[in-house]
């Protein structure tokens, strides 16, 4: 299934620069956030919101459609870290 | 002589024109290390109870800190202390760049400056030789062409100067001190307490270093920074700089905006650090944002300072002035509702001109603008100035009036509270401030513990004196190293965040005090732990430095300026907070009708109090704490004599 992500602040790097973060991913059925971040080989403490939510736990399993946004962990902007997670 | 300082403190007196050297015993620098607290020693001692700000008699008082100069990232802090005339209550103020390294290099740990000198001076300051010139020339100059001027007088490119603008001149009560064109020491109207005793700039040059106890600790130490940085959560910062957080701040809903009656700003996207990057950071149009749009301080790997440079369009912007940070995003963006990066820039290139603090002269024209917006004030008021939320052109036209005090500028240059004092007509409930400093772009609705650091900070709202609510869940193993161990759910407003609230204060305190960058050695911004700059403070000193004593450091300094406080006449009546954020909630957005609880946070305000060991009644530190702390001797004065 498809789902679109938004990364932001250095996570952009993982995709080409001229997508400014922005990409579609096919995932596996019933894979969860952190399955998601293993995907992206993201190695950072992270902030994972989908849609409309202001942070998501990483065993959220996906949906079709979801719109995944991913911060990195900044301190005055972290208003809601804990579904975030240290590698 | 101890270890890591000159041993050296300066001393001028601008009236007498006299100037000593004072070689205070190694006690002196084991007990207040450096910056705020040192700089709070003197005015403590040297200033009379009861001043105007802007008097001669109040002390200005600039050091740096034990790090300071050496290799390692994160250490050429400069904190200015005064009296404060924005808020009649301590001022205190930091900034990073290459001029505090250069005052180390130069011969001395700090300065002290009284009196008022007859005619506009500067100061120049060579390996240890001091001199009062005259600064006639420069009076009335913008930064840049004042510095320039200062380094052709002086026949060297590799001076640092610290100076006023013209703000500063025109006591803008939010006038800022400024290196290099583009750092400030912004809050708390320090450069207009620098204006008042006529001093334009000091200069200086030097080539000593202090000495260092333990050179292959503190390189080892420099060295794992260095390479741990890339894989740290800093990392970010310096590819983005703190614009990094106007993102993820929006979808917490705590991006101030239309002066904190929501946090969240539809167009934030336009005012974020992913914008700055790509389209106006130097070198965007060839790919070189990281070679050339990025700039640093003594010393530092982190390298968070932006560069930004627009050539064409309504809002040229000139890169030897910078590049602004998060704060001015959201005080010159979505607080006044501008989503205009290009003009943003524009103000904050002119507030490193005009040299005022980005802060408070952004959400000074937030409160104008609401106020305006709900026809409180007038276009008779505004000289015919349309102040609606969103007037992107108006708002950067009012930054250099406020610079220059020119027409409604005038006004505003007062800072909001008292122009809200002067207009009267129901103005003041649009005001967001605590003593009447304007406060930060973090919004207590979504990191309530902030509320009472807001209220309570001696030197009026602040967002770089405590650590943020989340922090405590998402950094357990950091702030275990600091006591804390017990971390509470998201939006928790309860004892053990006062706790929370109160050690990291401590700690951040301490760090004001050392004089090092909270981006690199914050509990959260962290590259370096607490106990790694208890290493470092070790390494360079040669001194048993413990976290335990860094967080005695932090405490002392705080006591010290609430004992300052009460000698002012301040105490719990100042400790407020703005009424709006008790009775309106916020719309829109994920904190969509949040408000504070008045009723829990008087009795959380007392509970902090009884935390610090301050009296309830009065908030002030009483004989006991200060005597614990080794500080008995402000008892002694008239400090708290009066308070009692």
């Amino acid at each position: 299934m498809q789902v679109e992500v938004k990364l932001h602040g250095v996570l952009r790097e993982i995709l080409p620069t001229a997508a400014k973060g922005r990409t579609q991913l096919q995932v596996e059925e019933g894979s969860t956030v952190a399955d998601l971040l293993e995907q992206l080989a993201i190695r950072r403490r992270v902030l994972v919101a989908v849609n409309d939510q202001a942070e998501t736990e990483p065993a959220y399993v996906l949906q079709e459609g979801d719109h995944i946004t991913i911060f990195t962990a900044v301190s005055g902007g972290a208003a809601h870290h804990s579904s975030s997670r240290h590698f | 002589m101890p270890y890591g300082y000159n041993g050296r403190v300066l001393h001028i007196d601008l009236s007498t024109e006299q100037i000593q050297i004072e070689e205070p015993p190694d006690s002196f620098y084991r007990k207040y290390m450096g910056g705020s607290a040192m700089g709070l020693h003197y005015l403590l001692k040297e200033s009379p109870a009861g001043i105007d700000a802007l008097a001669s008699e109040n002390v200005l008082c600039l050091f740096a800190g034990v790090l300071t100069g050496t290799p390692i990232s994160g250490q050429s802090r400069l904190t200015a202390v005064a009296k404060s005339p924005l808020t009649d209550a301590v001022g205190d103020s930091q900034s990073g760049g290459f001029f505090p390294a250069e005052l180390k290099f130069a011969g001395f740990d700090g300065i002290v400056i009284k009196g008022k000198a007859s005619k506009p001076v500067y100061l120049w300051i060579k390996d240890g030789q001091v001199e009062i010139r005259d600064a006639s020339h420069l009076w009335g100059k913008i930064t840049g062409d004042a510095e320039a001027m200062l380094k052709e007088e002086l026949e060297d490119e590799r001076i640092e100067v610290l100076q006023i603008g013209p703000a500063g001149e025109n006591l803008v009560r939010f006038a800022a001190l400024i290196s290099m064109s583009n750092r400030a020491n912004g809050r708390t109207g320090m450069g207009a307490v620098m204006g008042s005793k006529n001093l334009k700039a000091i200069a200086v040059r030097g080539a000593s270093k202090p000495e260092i106890a333990d050179r292959k600790k503190l390189l080892a130490l420099t060295r794992a920074g260095t390479k741990a940085f890339p894989d740290s959560d800093v990392f970010g910062l310096g590819k983005y700089g703190t614009a990094e957080v106007v993102m993820p701040q929006n979808r917490a809903g705590g991006l101030p905006t239309y002066n904190f009656n929501s946090g969240t700003f539809a167009h934030c996207e336009d005012i974020s650090g992913e914008t700055m990057f790509d389209n106006f950071l130097l070198g965007a149009d060839r790919n070189m944002q990281n070679t050339k749009g990025r700039d640093t301080c003594y010393s530092c790997t982190v390298r968070c300072k932006r560069v930004v440079e627009i050539q064409e369009g309504p809002y040229p912007v000139d890169p030897h002035y910078g590049g602004p940070e998060y704060e001015t995003l959201a005080t010159f963006g979505s607080y006044c509702g501008i989503d205009d990066l290009a003009a943003i820039a524009k103000a904050n290139e002119y507030c490193n001109k005009l040299g005022m603090d980005t802060i408070s002269c952004g959400a000074t024209i937030a409160w104008a603008m609401e106020a305006f917006s709900e026809g409180a004030l007038t276009l008779q008021d505004t000289g015919g100035i349309d102040l609606h939320f969103g007037q992107t052109e108006n708002m950067v036209r009012l930054v250099q009036m406020i610079g220059r005090r020119e027409g409604f500028g005038d006004l505003l240059a007062e800072g909001s509270a008292r122009a809200a004092a002067r207009v009267g007509r129901g103005t003041e409930e649009f005001l967001i401030v605590s003593k009447k400093q304007e406060t930060p772009a973090h919004m207590p609705q979504v990191k309530p513990s902030l509320s009472v650091i807001y209220a309570t900070n001696p030197f009026g709202s602040d967002h770089q004196s405590s650590e943020h609510d989340p922090s405590y869940r998402f950094y357990p193993e950091r702030m275990a190293e600091i006591g804390l161990t017990d971390p509470q759910p998201k939006l928790a407003f309860n004892e053990e965040m006062m706790r929370f609230a109160m050690v990291t204060q401590h700690l951040y305190s301490a760090m004001d005090s050392i004089n090092v960058c909270q981006f690199v050695y914050g509990p959260a911004w962290q590259l370096y732990s607490a106990g790694e700059l208890a290493q470092a403070a070790r390494a360079v000193t040669g001194w048993d430095v413990s976290v335990e004593e860094l967080l005695e450091l932090g405490e002392r300094r705080l006591n010290m300026m609430r004992a300052y406080n009460a000698r002012e006449g301040l105490g719990k009546n100042e400790d407020q907070l703005p009424e709006k954020m008790f009775k309106k909630g916020l719309k829109g957005g994920r904190s969509d009708g949040y408000k504070i609880d008045h009723q829990a946070w008087l009795k959380l305000r007392d509970h902090y109090y009884r935390l610090c060991g301050w009296d309830v009644d009065s908030g002030t530190p009483t004989r006991q704490k200060l005597d614990q702390l080794g500080i008995g001797w402000i008892a002694g004065t008239d400090a708290l004599q009066q308070a009692a």
